[in-house]
């Protein structure tokens, strides 16, 4: 299995599988984010990740409810307006966030949460003492 | 039975107080069914957001609704029962009514509930 299969087999673990709720998804998405990022798009009543590592993008679709997607795209809003306080709006924007368990590594995110559309991208900016 | 909290603008709660949540509801130029309900425990914690955060960039989108409103209701808590999962716990103070997970109860018992609305 190369290393993008394990990284999306990860993220169905994750997602399908939850332990802390949408909080503890959001945490691992964020864990399990790959240095070139992440797309997150809700498509025909399915959760699609795309998933880059190196050259190569992976997507793995799951069939999560509307409602869970959009609580994720919630706690990422709540997550960027903590860092940087009304950076972004519940229902979409351009912010930032760290890691919860590591408050070095920072993500650059764009997502939109509407009823119509539902997307986020997620791209990590590292950590600036050389941890990746 | 435990106080929710749904924020949004006053046109729709006073909409939502007299009919009940409606899946069916279109937001002005979206064209996409609602679906679903979400609100939050009054006690909180609010890892999604607060009422108040959601009720103020609901009015702002939409200046013409009258402005920033939160709906409170009382639900049974064999209701809110039905919209807990692995996605939802309660410890997480989110109480999502879905179809076929609480919303379908929820608004069969809408209209004998104790609710009211406040300013967001």
């Amino acid at each position: 299995m190369n290393t993008t299969s394990k990284l999306t087999e990860a993220f169905r673990a994750a997602i399908e599988h939850p332990t802390r709720g949408v909080v503890g998804i959001v945490d691992d998405l964020l864990r399990l984010c790959p240095e070139q990022g992440l797309r997150l798009d809700w498509q025909a009543d399915d959760c699609l990740i795309h998933c880059r590592t190196g050259d190569s993008e992976e997507a793995i679709d799951l069939p999560i409810r509307k409602s869970v997607f959009r609580a994720i795209l919630a706690r990422i809003a709540v997550l960027c307006n903590e860092q940087r306080p009304n950076s972004v709006s519940p229902y979409g924007g351009e912010g930032e966030l760290s890691q919860s368990a590591n408050p070095l590594v920072q993500f650059q995110v764009s997502f939109t949460n509407t009823p119509a559309e539902q997307t986020l991208e997620l791209t990590s900016k590292g950590d600036p003492n050389g941890e990746p | 039975m435990p106080i929710l909290l749904h924020g949004t603008t006053m046109l729709r709660a006073k909409r939502i107080e007299a009919n009940g949540p409606d899946a069916n509801f279109v937001e002005p130029g979206d064209g996409t069914r609602a679906e679903e309900f979400s609100t939050c425990l009054d006690a909180g914690p609010f890892h999604l957001g607060t009422p108040e955060q959601y009720a103020r960039r609901k009015a702002a989108l939409f200046p013409n609704e009258g402005g920033p409103a939160i709906l409170a209701v009382d639900v049974p808590d064999g209701v809110i029962a039905l919209t807990v999962d692995e996605y939802f716990p309660l410890s997480q103070g989110v109480v999502q009514f879905d179809a076929g997970a609480g919303l379908e109860e929820l608004r069969a018992v809408w209209s004998t509930l104790p609710k009211e609305i406040r300013q967001g």
